[in-house]
């Protein structure tokens, strides 16, 4: 009788190649899907949040029978709207890339998501399954470089719809946003210097200790002030109040997306709402430690918890610190008035770009004296 | 030196508390952040009282609910009937002159017989998108054939014949005045009252 190798070189096979490749597909599917079903729900938060802010009610009539479910039914019905509309092309727009620029700008948006970390990997039977898309060893300039393409798609729907105010609100996010990409960049160098690390499980991964036994090891405390130029910078980035001058409704109509209409409108919509999402996103991985629970190492939590139920709890614990974020964003939204333009460029240039600057060598400093 | 330039803001300051906008910030107002972080202190506030005193919002679910109207409130008009259901008006235009919109539109007949009154309006016409609900009509009538008293503002149609109400939709739905100057009675207050049930909310 001939010895058959085939179910163990299958079942290693399997281990190996395929399974790793199908758990990659299923993540690579399943994380887009749900940052996009988050919208609605973020659209809600940023409606409802807005009407308690100042002192309204905010949407709450939208029903099914009778049932409102907190006004959730409304971006439901925004949805059916949307795509209910007639489709207008402008008659000056050049249309090729009329057409082309809502779909580059929400690609980009949800592309920077892949590199980040949702949960620890665990190891289940000798296959590990890692909770984060893509493992890129550039990891961050992943993110940096993706997100800055989202500026093309602006800038060509400022410049392809054929109207002037389209045209202003396209240069005016073009310059804000090469501008505060760059402070984005420079005030994240100091965590690089920290971590020694640009790959972002790996920078979480560092963030499960404790500093002096009682602080927990996130970004935050160990590089306070990259925090607060970075989440300055995030702002303008995702052209959102008090750096909402590329739509300045009271000055410029809506800016970049005046000539849309319908679900093109709609994408533009999407768009800015998954950048808060990603931003939120990046900023929990960098600053607050992405999935850690503070005093609970992920070790400590696999030992209680087991490989199955550990990752749901470190989810939940991203997703939290992630809607605190997105819950910042619509917050300062409803608090803060917006900028004159010479404003941004000052605060850019003049302010917190030599701060950024000036971080990186104090941090580089005290690194020294420690060391 | 710029000249200072003293602004009072409200009612609602001291009246030695001024807001000088010359002054100069100080280094911590310059700063941004502090003051980003008072003034997200101030809307999270609004926002934390306000969900967890959600019914104490000032928002009235209007079409569900209405607000309660004073009685003196002049809604939508109404001509008044006699015991026997003719309308009481006698048709002597008096309110269709007194009208400053020229809403009201009034075509007289005759009773044949022995009817007291003689006069009655044939056709009897109000253009609601034309009246201006002053009352003029209401304090011009020497009847008591038309009120203001049904608390009704919210017409509204597709149409504009739609809202030209004529004397049967004018004379509809209220019990008859026995005499002039009857006190609006209790079934009639009972039906406005159904039309606006709203509970009255601090409407600051």
């Amino acid at each position: 009788m001939p010895f058959n190798l085939e179910p163990y070189i299958s079942t290693y096979v399997f281990k190996t190649l395929y399974l790793p490749i199908m758990i990659k597909v299923v993540l690579a599917v399943a994380f887009p899907l749900v940052v996009l079903s988050a919208i609605p729900i973020v659209v809600w938060m940023e409606r409802r949040g807005a009407g308690l802010i100042q002192d309204r009610m905010g949407p709450n009539r939208s029903n099914i029978a009778g049932y409102t479910f907190l006004g959730l039914l409304h971006p439901l019905n925004d949805a059916i709207k949307m795509v209910m509309k007639e489709t207008l092309t402008p008659e000056r727009a050049k249309v090729f890339f009329y057409y082309l620029a809502p779909a580059l700008v929400v690609i980009p948006a949800i592309m920077a998501f892949a590199v980040i970390p949702v949960a620890a990997p665990v190891e289940i039977e000798g296959v590990v399954i890692p909770f984060q898309v893509a493992t890129i060893d550039t990891g961050l300039l992943y993110i940096f470089a993706i997100s800055s393409l989202g500026i093309y798609g602006i800038m060509m729907a400022g410049w392809a719809s054929g109207n002037k105010f389209s045209m202003l609100g396209g240069l005016r996010a073009a310059s804000q946003m090469l501008s505060y990409e760059m402070v984005l960049g420079i005030s994240l160098v100091t965590l690089f210097m920290v971590y020694a690390e640009i790959e972002p499980a790996a920078i979480v991964e560092s963030q499960g200790g404790l500093i002096f036994g009682f602080i927990p090891k996130w970004g935050i405390f160990l590089s306070p002030v990259a925090f607060f130029i970075f989440i300055a910078a995030a702002f303008a980035e995702c052209n959102r109040t008090p750096f909402d001058l590329p739509e300045a409704d009271s000055e410029i109509v809506a800016g970049y997306h005046l000539e849309y209409g319908g679900m093109k409108f709609a994408m533009f919509m999407m768009a800015e709402y998954l950048s808060i999402i990603t931003m939120s996103a990046i900023i929990t991985t960098m600053f607050f430690g992405g999935y850690q629970i503070p005093f609970l190492p992920t070790a400590k939590l696999h030992a209680l918890a087991g490989p199955f139920i550990s990752p749901f709890i470190q989810i939940g614990a991203f997703s939290v610190k992630t809607l605190f974020f997105i819950w910042l964003y619509i917050w300062a939204r409803w608090t803060l008035p917006r900028f004159r333009y010479d404003q941004i460029m000052k605060l850019c240039y003049l302010r917190l770009f030599p701060i950024a600057l000036a971080n990186i060598f104090i941090t580089a400093a005290v690194m020294l004296l420690i060391n | 030196m710029s000249k200072k330039k003293y602004i009072k803001i409200s009612e609602r300051f001291k009246d030695n508390e001024f807001i000088d906008k010359n002054r100069p910030l100080t280094f911590m107002e310059r700063l941004y952040f502090i003051e980003i972080i008072k003034g997200l202190a101030v809307t999270i506030k609004h926002f934390l009282y306000n969900l967890f005193n959600y019914s104490k919002l000032p928002t009235i679910d209007y079409p569900d609910k209405k607000r309660k109207i004073p009685a003196s409130f002049r809604g939508r008009h109404r001509l008044t009937v006699r015991t026997d259901g003719a309308t009481r008006c006698v048709a002597c235009f008096l309110c269709a002159t007194a009208c400053p919109a020229g809403c009201i539109y009034i075509e007289a007949g005759e009773y044949s017989g022995g009817n007291p009154n003689e006069k009655y309006p044939v056709r009897y016409e109000i253009d609601m998108l034309r009246c201006v609900f002053c009352g003029l009509c209401v304090e011009a009538c020497p009847c008591d054939a038309i009120r203001m008293d049904t608390g009704i503002y919210d017409m509204a149609d597709y149409s504009r014949e739609g809202l030209i109400f004529n004397k049967e939709r004018l004379s509809a739905g209220y019990p008859p005045v026995k005499e002039r100057g009857d006190k609006f009675n209790a079934e009639q207050f009972e039906a406005r009252e159904t039309r606006s049930e709203g509970d009255v909310r601090n409407d600051n």
